[in-house]
């Protein structure tokens, strides 16, 4: 567990959500978590979809924009959310919508020391894909919230970059430069890391349990309880191998290789299987930024 | 070891192939989970949508029976209206017509729908129809607007009110239009005019008859008196002297007076005095045997209808009014010509006696035809008026065929005339078919004086006629008590009811009228014998008191030999 001793530390960190929640990043939570329900609830359907959609126009002008031009081309342009279903299918739908509305969050140009918005995005991405991916090859289970926890996880990444900027940047430059893990600089700096900010920030949005954990452990699948260990060293494990395989962003390694080797045990993942789902993480990759996605 | 190596190679291979296999099994026992899931909503999403489709299907339907079901109902009414009704749409097409436009244009409704007017009638048949410019150029309803068209029937004068049809805007999309068919309207006018014309023209009769009988009236008493007074003159003047001659003149020349107020009174309906039942032939027959002796420069024509039925007239004002029209007809034909002269049977309908106030049923009919002049419609409206002449002034006296009007109509009959300017002019009088036996009676005409020695009760609200009259009855030897009204004259009968033989009753009289006077006489007395005189009397009231069994009727003014004849008779009748 994290044990946050410094007051000022603490009040800091209180100060920042609260900045975090009177925030744009804060505007995407109602569409947000009504996906995330969505996407959780097996029972839903397409019309629950766009009920949630239709609130949000310039989402649902995204989604046809998408659906329209990039997917498929087709003879008669649609203009109806269930429709959009018939072409994509519903989980593509559903997960297109999240991933569309995190990424406004996202969006900026800046570029420092291999860190940019642009590149912490399809890092985020990329482990969405390949935390799904391993639960469903490996566990044979749908990985709905894999997906989400994988598009969150790095949200605190966010809220440093815009509220703590040049702090940010040196944070990036140390972990470059004395190649240690960017949470220890973060606790150095700040005394507390993106990942305490973003399961405050899910835990603000009412994010189902286990994705506030998800977010929140994501770098320490071995302090998390049992009950989310599952979830959380998978997203270890994901996170950990796309950084080391061309879809990270900064400089700085990731990997406590004992603790990755405990989580392999702990889920029987094989290298081998890891090799496998990587190669199509990577063509889903390529295959969304030819598309436009990324 | 080979073996080992090889072994562990294989493994190798063999590892990556177990989790690409296991990969797979797990892709794909997911992906058709998530594909029966995804078939689940499909199916759902499909099945709603087919429910929908046939709910949206199902009001459709019902939507397209109520809009037909309003659309015929609006045809039927559309169809009930007696108007021609169209709607057109704003490149002038006919969007609905109803049954009354087909059927007066006569063009099957399938031909009319969608077709613009010029595009169904080329040769521009009811072109008026399509006039429509003004209605799409203001925005504003034009109503009223008269026409004639052509229809399969002819020529129909119309009138038709064109509406506007606009859109929220304003805009005129469509004209709707009403033709009313004014035949009938038109019709019904005309008749009315000419009703309304001949109800006016017999009111003025009626009052110009009023006015003619009132003054003749008066006038015929003041002759009375001249004559009385004459008479008395000449019976005690020698004949050889100067003055009998001109008191014979001045007798003679009251005459023509009395006759010129009996054609006055004649068309003032003054009572047909003496009725008999007659053959109108004979009358006939009689006036234009005389006639055609006079006027050797006619020829004239006779056709008599042998079996024609008898009517009850005054003989004397029949030939009086045949004479007045024989007399027009010549002075029609200066320099001669053709009379025709035909009696028939003729059976009038309702129609043509209710004009007249008339009963329909059994008349008997007399025309007479000449081949004359003839008269302009102007001449024909007034042709009966008294004093209406065309003649110049002092060759007529205007009241010819005035009398022979106010003879026939009260004889309850019809007069009318046609005319065409050049071709001549036709007279046809009807009369009524008689009903029961009327009484014959032989006219007497002696020329000497009777005497009498009898008590006569002589009534008469006029002095100078009770003052002439008893002078004149005193002279031939009666007794006289004359009375000066109804009351006065019951009196003096209660008074000396057992001298009195007999009494003169006059018929108009201003306290007590004849009439009245005469029914209580003969409750005091009904074997009384009364002689009837009057110069002038309303309608059939003589008649009415002659019925009731009344000895005679004398009128005014009489000569004193007619007078001692009549009263003669009455008094020697057992």
């Amino acid at each position: 567990m994290l044990v946050i001793a410094d007051v000022n530390a603490n009040e800091k960190f209180e100060n920042l959500i609260e900045l975090v929640n009177n925030s744009e990043i804060s505007s995407i939570k109602s569409v947000v978590s009504g996906l995330i329900r969505i996407i959780n609830d097996p029972d839903s359907n397409v019309k629950d979809l766009k009920e949630i959609i239709q609130i949000d126009p310039p989402l649902t002008a995204k989604l046809l924009k998408l659906v329209n031009s990039a997917f498929y081309s087709l003879q008669n342009r649609i203009s109806e959310i269930d429709r959009a279903v018939i072409l994509i299918g519903f989980n593509a739908l559903k997960e297109l919508a999240l991933s569309q509305k995190v990424y406004e969050i996202f969006a900026g140009n800046e570029s420092l020391e291999g860190y940019s918005r642009k590149s912490l995005w399809k890092h985020s991405v990329a482990v969405a894909i390949f935390a799904k991916m391993i639960y469903r090859r490996e566990f044979r289970e749908r990985g709905e919230n894999a997906y989400v926890a994988g598009l969150l996880h790095d949200i605190g990444i966010i809220v440093e970059d815009q509220f703590l900027h040049d702090d940010f940047k040196h944070i990036l430059i140390k972990a470059k430069n004395e190649k240690i893990n960017l949470s220890e600089v973060e606790y150095n700096v700040f005394n507390f890391d993106h990942s305490e900010i973003g399961m405050a920030i899910a835990d603000n949005w009412n994010l189902p349990g286990e994705l506030v954990m998800g977010i929140g452990y994501h770098h320490y699948p071995d302090k998390v309880s049992p009950e989310y260990s599952k979830l959380v060293s998978t997203l270890f494990v994901a996170n950990c191998f796309c950084q080391e395989n061309d879809l990270g962003f900064g400089h700085m390694p990731c990997k406590d290789d004992a603790c990755f080797q405990k989580c392999l045990k702990d889920l029987n993942l094989q290298p081998v299987a890891l090799d496998l789902i990587l190669e199509d993480v990577k063509q889903e990759i390529s295959k969304m930024e030819s598309r436009g996605l990324l | 070891m080979a073996g080992t190596e090889y072994i562990e190679k294989v493994e190798d291979k063999i590892l990556p192939l177990e989790a690409q296999v296991k990969h797979l099994t797990n892709e794909l026992t997911l992906t058709k989970e998530e594909y029966e899931i995804s078939t689940n909503n499909y199916y759902d999403i499909f099945s709603n949508m087919e429910q929908k489709v046939e709910a949206r299907t199902g009001d459709l339907k019902r939507l397209q029976n109520v809009l037909e079901e309003k659309g015929r109902k609006l045809q039927i009414m559309l169809d009930s209206a007696p108007l021609m009704i169209f709607y057109k749409d704003a490149q002038q097409r006919y969007i609905r017509v109803n049954k009354q436009f087909v059927k007066t244009l006569k063009v099957p409704m399938n031909q009319v729908i969608g077709r613009t007017h010029a595009e169904l009638f080329p040769e521009g048949k009811a072109g008026i129809l399509d006039d429509d410019f003004e209605v799409f150029e203001n925005g504003e309803p034009v109503l009223n607007k008269a026409g004639i068209i052509e229809t399969a029937r002819g020529r129909m004068p119309i009138m038709i009110d064109r509406v506007p049809y606009k859109d929220i805007n304003g805009k005129v999309i469509g004209i709707i239009g009403f033709v009313t068919d004014l035949t009938e309207k038109e019709k019904t006018e005309k008749e009315k005019k000419e009703l309304q014309e001949r109800i006016a023209r017999a009111e003025k009769m009626e009052s110009i008859g009023t006015l003619a009988g009132g003054i003749a009236h008066d006038f015929n008493n003041l002759l009375f008196a001249i004559q009385g007074n004459v008479s008395l003159m000449l019976l005690k003047c020698d004949k050889t002297l100067y003055s009998y001659e001109k008191l014979k003149r001045i007798e003679e020349l009251v005459q023509s007076g009395a006759d010129l107020t009996r054609q006055l009174l004649g068309f003032a309906r003054g009572g047909k005095y003496e009725v008999q039942q007659t053959n109108l032939n004979q009358v006939v027959k009689k006036i234009s045997t005389m006639f055609g002796r006079t006027k050797k420069e006619l020829k004239i024509y006779e056709e008599y209808d042998e079996k024609l039925w008898k009517t009850e007239v005054d003989k004397g004002q029949i030939e009086q009014a045949m004479l007045n029209i024989l007399v027009n007809a010549t002075q029609a034909m200066p320099y001669g010509g053709d009379l025709y002269i035909k009696t028939e049977n003729a059976l009038l309908d309702k129609q043509f006696v209710d004009l007249n106030d008339l009963k329909p049923g059994n008349y008997v009919k007399l025309s007479v035809k000449d081949t004359g002049i003839g008269m302009d419609d102007a001449t024909l409206q007034r042709i009966f008026e008294p004093f209406f002449t065309t003649k110049e002034m002092g060759r007529g006296t205007g009241l010819g065929l005035a009398s022979a009007y106010g003879i026939i109509k009260n004889h309850n009959g019809i007069i009318n005339v046609t005319s065409k300017k050049g071709i001549g002019t036709t007279f046809n009088i009807y009369l009524p078919v008689s009903k029961n036996g009327g009484k014959e009676k032989e006219k007497k005409s002696e020329v000497k004086l009777i005497k009498g020695s009898e008590t006569i009760l002589f009534i008469d609200d006029e002095e100078t006629i009770r003052n002439v009259g008893t002078e004149i009855l005193i002279e031939i030897g009666y007794n006289i008590i004359p009375a000066s009204g109804g009351k006065e004259g019951i009196e003096n009968y209660k008074k000396n009811r057992e001298n009195i033989d007999m009494i003169i009753l006059d018929m108009i009289m201003p306290d007590m009228g004849g009439e009245r006077t005469y029914n209580l006489l003969k409750e005091i007395n009904p074997d009384i014998k009364v002689l009837l005189s009057s110069g002038y009397s309303i309608k059939g009231q003589a008649t009415e008191i002659l019925e009731k069994g009344c000895d005679g009727f004398i009128q005014k003014p009489f000569n004193i030999k007619e007078l001692s004849h009549v009263i003669r008779e009455i008094l020697d009748k057992k």
